[in-house]
């Protein structure tokens, strides 16, 4: 008896759950077309036809996939996409040159100046579970230096490339003095710290500051909004709509069936979706920033803001209108 | 652990010359009985000697000194000298001289000997010397308390600065990043190591990297489905080691077994050195086997056990003594605490105080309980296995078991709670009537001579093996090739990723799955797929306990009386496909006892052996087995007082499987009718599987039992009428007279776990003790047809219709027993 015949009966006799007949790669649900969305209400176009290529070379694969996305390899098995976006880009409805603007601490947290260099950084991952078995395989964000904005989005194309990755995560980490996330403090970043001693590699992270946006959206609009996701943030305070965006959901799947069977759409979807939410951390960034300082305007909960600034350490007052503050 | 009786005395402020009381052994110059244990002894052998089957006896024995190593840390040594400790004793010298020579050990030694100094001495030496990490794993939380606060006291005491934390379940969130980063030794479980370390290690890179020792305590605890399990997550715990650079060296410590060895070198995969030579002297030692008398000789039912474990106690305690005694569930500790407490209540005398403790009460409580003893304020506490392991509570004299508790190094370590120095200890075992207590108290052998319980696992066993692959999978990724245990699993590895939860790339296997899986691995449960029972009464809803899915099919079927703490509860659903069983609280004089037809069909005989008339062999088995309906059996009385018919899926299983045969002719030369030889295997078989389960030191329901064909054309069950029917699958009656020269009746013991824990190989070897055994245990019961303790249960018309049950099973194990194997 072979060893998946005498499984299946041992995984019976134990009333255990059957494992698939078939391999799990045929068992995925077929990529989704996009759907009208309730939300946008707009008709999303045809997506790229999906093509698999069993015969070419794992190079050759990488390479149409990097000509999709305009990226190059930058080694086997990693790809990045690298966009210069002018200093007037506008997200949403919000411009991202009022970073420049932002004024110091205004978060709770002192801020580093951006000629140093901010990083708005986000993961994409092949799951939520933690621990060592996730992978990170979508790695990026928005860098600006005072001036200009730089998106960066580096992207596995095969495991082997991960130790080139780990590289890249390094030097970003090197060139930024702020960085910016969602959930970062949680998830990305241990995430990342693990990748790293997987392969025998430290993140610099000494000289970094870290904000994590979701904690300040919590404190000014945790009781007003029915939850606090970046996705409802974006659409809330930046007026920001994505366009048949692939859910972060089924990244995971996206990844998969990329490395099983060299099916790109999916993939594709998911550089979109991740440049998406690296916008909207800048893009935040200026919105909290406006809502801390005038909750009244933003229909903030101006008593959130008021105890998390206390709890960092900040003298408030609370005026008509306006919070002042000062460390 | 603070029990040491060298560490003890110091405290306790006893002479300087400890051994001196025993070196004068009781003989006439030196009555035992001026000893209040003994006296206690011989006064229960003067009142109640018919119930006493044996009184066995441990003599004193005496220190074996040996000087501390000349390498070891000199604030240790100081530590020690202050605490009175002015040598070691062998048995920790010979531990010390392995660990520093690197050899892996185990250590075996009784209780109270003093083991933990065997490991925290070179571990507390290696850390200071070298920065050394080391994990100790216990197999509760308790017991991992218990050895921190020892380790801090020896630490603090040394003046040393090593930094002990305990890591489990209950460590909060904001105290876990210390743990993995300042720890020196850290203190934790095997199943917490499974779901919470290693699934996490690069978050304990630095403890990884210097991690030097690992010590596992308790190590007999690990047999069985446990113990394969902790095998593998050991292995586990090697590789992730490894990736750091790290090749730990172990020290285990183990109750008495016939083979530590061999289990240690299973449970860690490499070679270990032993250390058996006990050096601690003990006071004498005195074990009475108390069997309660027949109230029906016909049936051979014996009074219950309880109101004897009372009675003793309540004389111990009367003379003084402190006692403990053990109950084998937390029910009976509640039992015994309310009729000791009762007991008292009526006593004139000033009123003794009683404690109770088990599982369940909260930490504090159990402190407070522990402190209570240590101070002598409790003079009698009443506790389950709980306060067995190396929890500190001080001195005691007399300790009474409440029924056996189902292992004999178990019964030891319990036992070892009492004795003081200089003083000679008292140990009561009141059998209850089940077959194995009673087997035992009328074998006094087994306490005597050497031991005879096997620690057995299995971790190539395929389903563990499996579930153990992707946990490491998502730990690190498989080289091809790379050896998991002994073997390659690279054609394992290979069926995972066809199943979508590993990618092989450039010979490497690598986890891509969005889960978790050491979540979904339960180290003490049987396999996935438990039902949980659901209380409805009163509209509650509350999960009031869960079933392994092998017991669902027997407890949980629609009008079962599902018993918790005696409450009885009846089930009025079930849901097997949702794994519920949906029960109400209930009032009934009668608890239900499912039928089962177990039918075995042997598939591949793997070894046999053969006298010509009998062969007992081993092999792989197809077991089905239904479950078509349940019996109502009054309480006390245990009359049939009604039926129910059962509709459940059949259960199948494939699983390996020892048995025995007669050869037919054989048969029809030594039993007049056929269905009286079917009666004696079916009481054979009964005996056998007790012998067995004693010997392999399974648990009863992990070994099976089953008497059929050995063609799978029919198997016996145990009919209303107490007699054995023979049935085909069907459920159509089979009469064995016309099976011609095909009645092949067969005894199988079989590993009631799919796959198999590898229990059939080592029960062949013994093959031939377990059939000597069974003969005894029939031959010797005093019972006259047959009883609970023989051949199981009989009705009182047997006896009336002539037929004796007992006398067909003692000619089947004759048979089965009387030449030489080949």
């Amino acid at each position: 008896m072979d060893l998946s015949t005498r499984l299946r009966a041992l995984q019976k006799s134990a009333g255990m759950h059957q494992p698939p007949a078939m391999p799990a790669t045929q068992a995925l649900p077929p990529a989704s077309p996009p759907t009208r969305s309730p939300h946008s209400g707009i008709s999303a176009p045809d997506p790229a036809p999906s093509r698999r290529h069993p015969d070419n070379s794992p190079d050759q694969r990488e390479a149409e996939l990097a000509l999709a996305l305009q990226a190059r390899v930058l080694t086997p098995g990693l790809l990045l996409v690298e966009q210069a976006l002018g200093p007037q880009h506008v997200h949403g409805g919000i411009e991202l040159s009022e970073l420049q603007q932002l004024q110091d601490a205004v978060l709770g947290m002192p801020l580093p100046a951006s000629s140093g260099g901010w990083w708005f950084m986000d993961t994409e991952t092949t799951g939520l579970a933690g621990g060592t078995g996730t992978l990170v395989f979508l790695y990026g964000g928005l860098h600006f230096d005072g001036q200009c904005f730089t998106l960066r989005q580096w992207l596995l194309t095969r495991l082997a490339g991960e130790p080139a990755l780990i590289d890249c995560v390094m030097e970003s980490l090197q060139q930024s003095a702020l960085m910016v996330s969602f959930n970062g403090k949680s998830f990305d970043m241990p995430l990342l710290r693990t990748r790293a001693r997987l392969q025998r590699r430290s993140l610099p992270e000494q000289h970094l500051r870290h904000l994590d946006l979701l904690h300040p959206a919590r404190s000014a609009f945790a009781q007003r909004w029915p939850d606090v996701r970046l996705q409802t943030a974006e659409r809330r305070l930046c007026q920001f709509r994505r366009v048949h965006d692939l859910p972060g959901s089924e990244a995971p799947l996206a990844f998969l069936r990329w490395l099983r069977e060299g099916t790109s759409a999916g993939l594709q979807r998911v550089v979109e979706h991740h440049r998406n939410d690296v916008l909207s951390l800048a893009g935040l960034t200026v919105a909290l920033a406006r809502a801390f300082l005038h909750p009244h305007l933003h229909d903030a909960d101006a008593a959130g803001i008021v105890r998390r600034l206390r709890r960092q350490g900040y003298q408030v007052r609370e005026g008509q209108a306006q919070l002042a503050f000062a460390p | 652990m603070p029990t040491d009786p060298a560490l003890r005395s110091a405290r306790s402020g006893d002479t300087p010359n400890l051994d001196a009381a025993l070196r004068e052994p009781p003989g006439p110059n030196n009555p035992a009985n001026a000893d209040p244990a003994l006296a206690l002894a011989d006064r229960l052998q003067q009142h109640y000697g018919e119930r006493i089957t044996a009184r066995i006896v441990q003599p004193a024995r005496p220190a074996r000194h040996a000087p501390f190593p000349s390498w070891l840390n000199p604030a240790l040594v100081a530590a020690l000298q202050q605490r009175g400790v002015a040598q070691l004793y062998s048995h920790q010298a010979e531990a010390l001289a392995h660990v520093q020579a690197g050899r892996n050990l185990v250590v075996v030694t009784p209780t109270a000997s003093g083991k933990s100094l065997c490991y925290n001495l070179p571990v507390l030496h290696g850390v200071q010397a070298e920065g050394a990490k080391a994990l100790y794993l216990f197999p509760t939380k308790a017991l991992a308390q218990d050895q921190v606060a020892e380790l801090n006291e020896l630490n603090r005491q040394a003046g040393l600065a090593v930094r002990a934390f305990t890591f489990d379940g209950d460590t909060p969130a904001d105290a876990r990043q210390a743990v993995r980063l300042k720890g020196d030794i850290v203190v934790s479980n095997p199943d917490m190591l499974h779901q919470g370390i290693l699934p996490h290690h690069t978050k304990w890179a630095q403890f990884f990297e210097g991690l030097r020792y690992v010590v596992i305590d308790e190590m007999h605890t690990y047999r069985g489905i446990f113990g394969s399990h902790v095998a593998n997550v050991l292995r586990r715990l090697r590789r992730v080691a490894a990736f750091y650079g790290s090749h730990p060296q172990f020290i285990l410590c183990s109750a008495t077994l016939a083979n530590p060895v061999q289990l240690a070198e299973g449970l860690i995969g490499q070679a270990v050195s032993a250390v058996d030579r006990n050096g601690a002297p003990s006071g004498e030692r005195h074990l009475l086997l108390w069997n309660p008398p027949v109230i029906n000789p016909d049936l051979g039912i014996r009074a219950s056990n309880r109101s004897q474990t009372t009675r003793i106690a309540r004389m111990a305690v009367q003379q003084g003594l402190k006692t403990i005694v053990f109950a084998n569930s937390r029910l009976m500790v509640e039992v015994l605490t309310k009729y000791l407490k009762d007991a008292f209540e009526r006593d004139i005398q000033p009123r003794a105080h009683i404690s109770a403790y088990r599982g369940g009460y909260l930490p504090n409580e159990r402190r407070r309980t522990e402190q209570a003893l240590r101070g002598d304020q409790v003079d009698c506490v009443v506790a389950t296995s709980a306060l067995e392991l190396g929890v500190d509570i001080g001195s005691l004299d007399v300790c009474i078991l409440n029924g056996y508790p189902g292992s004999i190094a178990g019964t030891w370590q319990r036992l070892g709670r009492a004795g003081r120095r200089g003083r000679a200890a008292l140990g009561v075992l009141v059998a209850s009537s089940d077959a194995l207590d009673q087997y035992l108290v009328r074998n006094p052998e087994f306490f005597d001579a050497a031991p005879v319980e096997h620690g057995r696992i299995a971790p190539d066993q395929l389903l563990i093996l499996m579930e153990h692959l992707r946990c490491a999978a998502f730990e690190l990724p498989f080289r091809r090739g790379e050896l998991f245990g002994e073997a390659s699993v690279d054609e394992h590895l290979a069926y995972l990723a066809e199943q979508g939860v590993l990618h092989l790339e450039a010979d490497r296997w690598h986890w891509m799955s969005d889960s978790y899986p050491a979540n979904a691995v339960s180290l003490r449960s049987v396999a996935d797929g438990n039902f949980l029972v659901i209380d409805q009464t009163d509209q509650r809803k509350e999960v009031l306990a869960e079933v392994d899915y092998s017991a669902a099919a027997m407890t949980l079927y629609e009008g079962a009386i599902y018993l918790v703490q005696a409450q009885p509860y009846q089930v009025e659903h079930l849901d097997w496909v949702g794994r519920k069983a949906f029960v109400r609280a209930t009032r009934v004089d009668y608890y239900t006892d499912a039928i089962d037809y177990t039918h075995l069909r042997i598939l591949d005989t793997f070894e046999t052996r053969s006298d010509g008339a009998a062969l007992c062999a081993r092999g792989e088995v197809h077991l089905l087995r239904r479950v078509p309906g349940y019996k109502k059996i009054k309480y006390y009385s245990h009359e049939n007082v009604g039926y129910g018919n059962i509709s459940l899926p059949d259960h199948e299983m494939h699983t390996s499987s020892l048995w025995w045969q007669i050869d037919p002719a054989i048969i029809d030369q030594h039993f007049a009718r056929r269905s009286e030889a079917l009666d004696g295997f079916l009481g054979a078989a009964h005996a056998l599987h007790l012998v067995a389960a004693l010997r392999s030191m399974a648990e009863r329901q992990d070994l099976g039992r089953a008497v059929g064909d050995g063609n799978g054309e029919w198997f016996a069950t145990v009919g209303a009428d107490s007699r054995g029917n023979a049935r085909r699958p069907d459920g159509s009656r089979f009469d064995p007279e016309q099976g011609g020269d095909r009645f092949v009746p067969t005894v199988f013991l079989y590993d009631n776990f799919p796959g198999g824990v590898g229990l059939s190989e080592p029960l062949l070897a013994l093959a031939g003790e377990i059939v000597q055994g069974a003969a005894d245990l029939v031959g010797q019961c005093p019972c006259p047809q047959g009883c609970p303790a023989c051949v199981g249960p009989i009705l009182a018309s047997e006896a009336q219709r002539g037929f004796s049950p007992k006398a067909a099973a003692s000619r089947v194990l004759t048979l089965l027993g009387a030449r030489a194997w080949t």
